[in-house]
């Protein structure tokens, strides 16, 4: 790893952290009730919008500055690691505090004393795997938009199959709460619903990195 | 190792169903200072970009210091710079945040030098780069790109902003990395007489195609411009002349010629007339004879 092009990448990132951290803070802190991730609508358009974001910043070979830092004396391959690696530090920077105020004493305090939610004590321990649940959508969510993103800047082909991915996976991400599927479906459905999350993550991975090699920086 | 630095075979790119390239064959060796030239459109960029890989060609191949340019690793890349218009930094870096990236990405590069030649031009190394003219940045990027001491030096419009002081300076810096590090410096530029104080060799792109590539030495020795009255007679060019461009005015038509194997003046005094009035051609000229007075020939 090149800590001077990380610290490059991250900085890029820096004003989407910086807006994405107190506002991911205040909406868990004041949340009245368990966060559950596939039930939340309000926590799945943080999640998406927050990825898009950083989408922007790491992930547009059309902009002067991602040229820019294409033309410099680094492979493809060493970019490429870098950005993923840049990302899921940006994406851990701005949940982990979030994290933190799920797993101490944080949450359960300001809401019984600040809110006068007096039940929530006993439902906290609900939320307790939620940090985690989140992390992965985003991570998925990223997976996603960076194989959009390259298959589309693959040349001579105008590969919009990425787009139609991310395009669905938003319109999954946001009808999922509504239908309240992991209360009224059978057991195994959370499982395998999140399996195949993991999965489309995977895949959506592997092309990524089957495909920048070959990618076009045009500008 | 072989002397080749960049190395390109049958290239083309279309862009839709637009040839933007075609059929460019051509090669850069170490050491040399190589003018591309061309009009607005003709292809330079492009060209710079395919041989980079950040374009894939459509056909034909590159290679870039013996690798191809679609599959560059980092033991290639580092020891290649690239300064592209429209590749500018972001604005909110600083010029030490810039020396970083190029001593992360290229393990020759000289930061000291990069220090010297940034605050030569009174550029102070924390503030950030919006603060800072076109010019200045400009300044910036291209000092970066000399101290990173590269064997490959791809430069896309060096002056465009620059002031006739820090052009002098560009060139003169380029000249001595080709001189002492023997490193190959291919210079997009539409400022000509610039280029034609330290060029090797000339280049020139037109409609996608190399027109005409050849060294400088071999240009001044081969070519004249040729003024005869407008009333003469068109002549008969001998053997192997080319008529590059001519161009017709009231009183007179100039045309230019080139005239391989040697012994170009003694040659084309048979062809000629007493009237004739023959001259050795600039750059500048050379590069209008082919462009602007081609079709007229």
């Amino acid at each position: 790893m090149k800590p001077a092009l990380l610290r490059w990448l991250l900085w890029q990132t820096l004003p989407v952290t910086s807006i994405a951290v107190p506002i991911f803070a205040l909406f868990v802190a004041l949340y009245p009730g368990p966060i559950f991730w596939m039930r939340d609508t309000t926590l799945w358009i943080l999640i998406l919008l927050h990825g898009y974001a950083l989408h922007l910043c790491l992930g547009r070979p059309r902009s002067s500055s991602m040229a820019h830092l294409y033309c410099q004396g680094f492979s493809r391959q060493t970019l490429w690691r870098h950005v993923v690696v840049a990302t899921w530090l940006a994406i851990l920077a701005a949940w982990i505090p979030v994290a933190a105020l799920i797993w101490s004493p944080a949450r359960v305090w300001i809401q019984s004393n600040l809110l006068d939610n007096q039940r929530f004590f006993v439902l906290a321990p609900l939320e307790r795997s939620s940090p985690v649940f989140i992390l992965i959508a985003e991570m998925v969510w990223m997976a996603v938009l960076n194989y959009a993103w390259v298959r589309e800047a693959q040349p001579f082909r105008g590969l919009r199959g990425g787009r139609w991915l991310a395009r669905l996976f938003v319109i999954v991400a946001l009808l999922m709460p509504f239908t309240q599927w992991d209360r009224i479906g059978p057991s195994w459905l959370v499982p395998t619903a999140m399996a195949c999350w993991i999965v489309v993550g995977l895949i959506a991975f592997w092309g990524t990195f089957r495909l920048q090699s070959r990618m076009e920086v045009r500008i | 190792m072989s002397d080749l630095c960049i190395e390109t075979h049958e290239l083309g790119r279309m862009f839709g169903k637009t040839a933007v390239l075609r059929d460019i064959s051509w090669q850069a060796s170490a050491g040399n200072v190589v003018a591309l030239l061309g009009p607005n459109g003709s292809g330079k960029t492009t060209l710079f970009k395919l041989v980079r890989g950040l374009l894939i060609p459509t056909s034909g191949s590159s290679t870039l210091l013996g690798t191809r340019s679609d599959s560059l690793p980092d033991s290639v890349t580092n020891r290649v710079c690239c300064v592209l218009e429209g590749c500018s930094p972001p604005k909110w870096v600083t010029i030490r945040q810039l020396m970083d990236l190029h001593a992360a990405a290229y393990p020759q590069f000289d930061r000291a030098l990069a220090e010297e030649l940034v605050k030569q031009r009174g550029l102070p190394l924390n503030r950030r780069f919006w603060t800072f003219s076109k010019g200045q940045q400009r300044w910036a990027e291209l000092a970066l790109s000399i101290a990173s001491r590269p064997d490959v030096l791809l430069l896309d419009e060096p002056a465009d902003g620059l002031d006739p002081a820090v052009r002098r300076e560009l060139y003169d810096r380029l000249r001595e990395l080709a001189n002492e590090r023997n490193t190959a410096v291919v210079v997009a530029s539409h400022v000509i007489a610039d280029v034609e104080r330290i060029a090797d060799e000339l280049v020139l792109i037109q409609h996608g195609q190399i027109t005409l590539q050849a060294s400088l030495e071999t240009l001044r020795e081969e070519v004249r411009e040729i003024e005869l009255p407008a009333d003469q007679v068109p002549l008969q060019w001998g053997d192997g002349m080319r008529v590059l461009g001519s161009k017709r005015a009231t009183s007179s038509r100039v045309t230019w010629v080139r005239t391989p194997g040697g012994d170009v003046d003694r040659r084309l005094q048979g062809c000629l007339s007493e009237r004739a009035v023959v001259r050795p051609v600039g750059l500048e000229m050379l590069y209008f004879a082919c462009t602007e007075y081609a079709e007229a020939s």
